[in-house]
């Protein structure tokens, strides 16, 4: 950052911004992922995540060529061919299917894209609005400072499984508001606090007051010499909000609070309607697979997050 | 230091009041008019739709209604639960104690538990145990609670025999008993509050006079307190109803332990890691001190201030596990109390329910800022 | 030589770090009466604090005495471990920490952390203890109404103090003292030095001084020893040393230091940095920044040159040597 601040206090640039710092940036992310690599525990976690992006990209393709659409069909398939359902696992239906015939394979798939797209969407907004309300509330200080603060005060001792039930019997809550709603917990929450701390580091730098003493604007301050510099620390905590919108779709799920047709979480929801709670391991494929998946992919997520926090933090290093 | 605590005091109630605020016009917000939803809803007695008129007095302007929603809440008057017809305050009341026991064991043994095992690994840096640790400490923290809860269920309820499955109390036991559940309850509570105190003041006398060798003597008094409450309590022949009690409890509270230790545990590892570093921990090493000491009253003691100010979110965090475990066990507090009206849009109860999460959630807070300001000496003065 | 405080033979430590091993420190030898008060001075990274840490054997997990003896009063500490080592530790050797700031431990009581000290060598009445923190204060010249305080408390002075202060709790027969003036200012600096020397004065006691400034260790120690790149360049009387240096490093570090009273002279600076420590040469590691340098320089390690009082490691020393 620092090279591109004396750039535009005189230098002439001999090609476009916009390259250098792609160039720059290009080269701090393959200097960044030689040390993400080094922890272990990020690639583990990157690994799991790998495996369940392969999953998501394969249903359409086995839908579309490889599987039948009314035995397969994740929310109205049906096992024909079987004479009981559940039913345990067989060449036909790898993972068995549920109380109502449909095969877990193909659901758990189908949820694997669900819940990208879910973590997706929440970690964007999380980072739209902590990037925002961090850089707002650091930049201009005072009475800003504190009400945005005490905002974030309430979202962090607030228990957001609590919050969304409540919510969900307010209103009826889908994928998309969900994810709407968690992204702006996380992002008015702990993301803006410390995103904030990171901020307060920046506004003092002098690049700021020489942009401001040779004319620029508030917004302008904000937008081209703050929030780049706070892009790395949000995206290290859109990590740990993917965790966080994971983790609650598949509880509300579970409670049967949220307007979903399927997901992990109502795999889950199915198979304790169905009374098959307490079957233990007679049934595991109507448990197993969907708890696993949220805990793995979850925790994949936490993993990557706890790795890229090593590299923001270098306290945390190996000495 | 009484300002600080003051200060502190203030923040949560301007917290507080800012947190009604949005509940109100979350309410508010909700589509359709709180009345006309309502009134078309024939569960409902008129006793009661009455009641919410005036409770949240709808023909009146928005700020008047403001003004007499958090003043109702300030005197404890959440309005009437649909479903149970009776005061929302009371059935919290009733519920509070059993959520508070559950939450409160878990916190305590979780925090202990996290603590410990965090400085340890940091402790034996690098080593396989530390890996291991780490990596099912993060599955551990996020795994599906109520999967997780559900194995934990099937495995020792089930498989095992060794607890009740759900529910607070199994009928068979308390047919034809003169006493009531919650007066059992509360007797326990009773002896708990009165056995930790006596262990608090034990070690607080102990710390003054420099007792020496002061976790054996606790050990000890603690197996002496168990045992004298075991006594009691069978001579006064409500033993086996408190003994219900106990193992229905003890499942709900091992799995919300296990799923909140683990946060805790990763979180002191970090600040070890970090304090470890620092001079006057080598300086500990130099004056002599045997290695434990090193760890615990210098690296660990000062690794402990961030994990403390954490707690805030580990109490969030714990109060969502507390929702589910209850939820799956059947363990009437205020969690599924509050699941069960959103589900039954009993919407005086979920809202009441909420309002107490909340405050739950900051008295949690304000004693945590408390417990710091005792830790650090920075703040004190 | 017995009656020795302390001797070190042959000293090398060696950290392993991913990029290789790096030698820190390489056959550092010299030993200390009862009494005498030896300064260690060079540029940071040199070595000095590494010596220190080595003596204490609190060396970081990656660091490692590969060869060498220190010995004190008959006992090799390079061959103690666990209690035997923790016995050793501030009862016979203490040291005053480089960053006193930082080695007060912010959330005890100062009085708690020196009797803490006290506590682990010696089984002494608590009031006894008490006592003993007094008179040590006294001794310091700090008020002992401050022992009750927190480490936040203190001035920058004071805690360098109070760390002093506590380095003495157990009497020990060796203090090693890292940059124990560094952070602060010329006038406080000044008179904890002076009280430092006065202390030593009263309770016999051996001292190391380590410095990059040569001017504190010139005023506090009897013999100097000048380092580089993790060796001893030239070792002798303090004011033989500097009245007349062998090694053009010494003479080099004497020349960048400006003379407040003494005669107008011209201040030279040093260009370069020191060696990399992973890669120490088989020839004299300062000819890449000597003005002095010959080719043999480059080729060859230099030869001791000197007497057993005062000598150096050069091919091309600044003062003709007799013999």
């Amino acid at each position: 950052m620092r090279d591109n601040s004396a750039i535009e206090s005189g230098l002439r640039p001999l090609e476009p911004l916009w390259r250098l710092r792609l160039r720059n940036t290009a080269r701090r992310t393959r200097e960044q992922w030689r040390l993400f690599a080094r922890t272990r525990v990020g690639l583990i976690g990157l690994g799991v995540i790998a495996i369940f992006g392969l999953m998501a990209v394969a249903h359409p393709l086995l839908m579309r060529y490889v599987w039948d659409v009314s035995t397969y069909h994740p929310v109205i398939g049906f096992g024909f061919e079987e004479t009981s359902h559940p039913a345990p696992p067989s060449g036909r239906h790898l993972l068995g299917t549920d109380p109502v015939g449909r095969d877990i394979l193909s659901m758990l798939m189908f949820s694997a894209r669900a819940e990208f797209t879910l973590g997706l969407v929440a970690a964007v907004v999380t980072v739209v609005i902590g990037t925002g309300v961090g850089a707002l509330s650091a930049y201009f200080g005072g009475w800003v400072d504190t009400i945005l603060m005490r905002v974030a005060d309430i979202v962090i001792m607030m228990p957001t499984i609590a919050l969304l039930v409540v919510l969900g019997s307010l209103w009826n809550l889908s994928f998309l508001t969900l994810a709407l709603v968690i992204g702006g917990l996380s992002g008015f929450g702990a993301t803006a606090v410390i995103i904030k701390s990171q901020a307060l580091t920046i506004v003092v730098k002098p690049y700021i007051e020489a942009s401001r003493g040779a004319g620029a604007g508030h917004l302008h301050v904000i937008m081209v010499h703050i929030v780049p510099n706070l892009l790395p620390i949000a995206f290290l905590y859109m990590m740990f909000t993917v965790t966080a919108a994971i983790f609650s779709e598949a509880v509300l799920s579970f409670f049967g609070i949220l307007n979903v047709r399927m997901s992990w979480g109502i795999m889950i929801h199915t198979a304790q309607s169905g009374g098959y709670l307490l079957s233990g391991l007679d049934f595991w494929w109507l448990l197993f697979p969907a708890g696993l998946s949220i805990t793995l992919l979850s925790g994949s997520f936490y993993l990557v997050g706890r790795a890229l926090d090593q590299l923001v933090n270098p306290r945390l290093r190996s000495r | 230091m009484t300002a600080y605590l003051l200060t502190r005091l203030g923040q949560a109630f301007i917290v507080f009041f800012i947190f009604l605020t949005m509940v109100f016009f979350l309410v508010q917000a909700q589509p359709g008019d709180f009345s006309s939803f309502y009134a078309l809803d024939p569960n409902i007695p008129p006793e009661s739709r009455a009641q919410i008129r005036a409770s949240f007095g709808l023909d009146q302007p928005m700020w008047r209604q403001y003004l007499t929603y958090v003043g109702n809440v300030a005197q404890g008057d959440l309005g009437t639960s649909f479903q149970l017809r009776r005061p929302v305050w009371d059935v919290l009341m009733e519920r509070l104690p059993r959520t508070f026991i559950l939450f409160a064991t878990a916190a305590v043994i979780s925090f202990y538990l996290g603590f410990v095992l965090g400085k340890m690994i940091a402790w034996r840096r690098g080593q396989a145990i530390e890996y291991l640790t780490t990596i099912s400490g993060v599955y551990l923290f996020t795994v599906f609670t109520p999967w997780f809860a559900l194995v934990m269920m099937w495995f020792f309820s089930f498989k095992l025999g060794w607890f009740p499955i759900g529910k607070f109390i199994s009928p068979q036991v308390w047919r034809g008993a003169e006493v009531e559940a919650n007066s059992i309850f509360n007797l326990m509570l009773l002896t708990a509050a009165i056995a930790s105190g006596i262990l608090l003041a034990a070690y607080l006398v102990m710390l003054r006079r420099r007792v020496k060798r002061r976790g054996m003597l606790l050990t000890g008094m603690l197996s002496a307190l168990v045992l004298a409450s075991y006594l009691a309590w069978d001579m006064s022949g409500n033993g086996k109803f408190a003994w219900d009690i106990l193992t229905h409890m003890a499942l709900p509270v091992i799995v919300v332990t296990a799923i909140s230790f683990a946060g805790t545990m990763l979180l002191t590892r970090n600040a070890m890691l970090e304090t470890v570093r620092e001079d006057y921990v080598l300086a500990a090493r130099a004056k002599g001190l045997p290695d434990r000491v090193v760890r615990d009253r210098h690296a660990a003691r000062n690794a402990m201030l961030p994990v403390v100010t954490s707690f805030v979110f580990s109490v969030a965090f714990a109060l969502d596990g507390g929702i589910i475990t209850e939820t799956i066990f059947s363990w009437p507090g205020i969690g599924l109390t509050l699941l069960d009206s959103a589900g039954s849009s009993d919407l005086p109860m979920a809202v009441g329910a909420f309002v107490f999460t909340g405050v739950f959630a900051l008295v949690a807070h304000f004693v945590a800022d408390a417990l710091y300001m005792v830790l650090d000496p920075r703040i004190r003065t | 030589m017995s009656g020795d405080a302390l001797n070190v033979k042959n000293l090398s430590v060696v950290y392993r770090t991913e990029a290789g091993p790096v030698h820190p420190v390489t056959n550092v030898s010299f030993n200390l009466r009862p009494g005498e008060s030896l300064g260690l001075v060079g540029e940071s990274g040199c070595g000095k604090t590494t010596v220190a840490m080595a003596l204490l054997r609190l060396l970081p997990d990656n660091g490692e005495i590969v060869s060498g003896s220190i010995d004190m009063g008959g006992v090799d500490i390079v061959e103690l471990e666990g209690a035997e080592l923790e016995d050793i530790r501030w009862r016979r050797i203490s040291m005053v920490f480089q960053a006193a700031m930082n080695s007060l431990n912010p959330v005890h009581k100062v009085r708690d952390q020196i009797i803490e000290a006290i506590d682990a060598h010696e089984t002494v009445p608590r009031a006894e203890a008490e006592e003993r923190t007094r008179r040590l204060f006294d001794l310091v010249g700090l008020d002992e109404q401050l022992l009750e305080r927190y480490p936040h408390e203190y001035s920058g002075g004071m805690r360098q103090r109070a760390v002093i202060a506590m380095a003495l709790a157990c009497n020990p027969e060796i203090v090693i003292a890292d940059e124990p003036t560094t952070a602060l200012d010329v006038i406080v600096q000044d008179r904890i030095l002076k009280e430092l020397q006065s202390i030593q004065d009263q309770k016999e006691m051996a001292m190391i001084y380590i410095s990059h400034d040569v001017a504190v260790i010139a005023e506090v120690s009897d013999t100097i020893a000048v380092m580089y790149a993790g060796q001893f360049v030239e070792k002798g009387p303090s004011d033989v040393v500097f009245a007349r240096p062998i090694h053009p490093y010494t003479d080099a570090l004497l020349a960048s230091v400006p003379s407040v009273r003494g005669e107008r002279k011209e201040l030279r600076f040093l260009a370069g940095e020191p060696p990399s420590l992973s890669d120490i040469p088989a020839s004299c590691p300062f000819a890449p920044r000597c003005s002095r340098a010959l080719p043999v320089c480059d080729a060859e390690i230099p030869p001791l040159i000197g007497d057993d009082t005062h000598w150096a490691a050069c091919h091309n020393p600044v003062e003709a040597i007799l013999s």
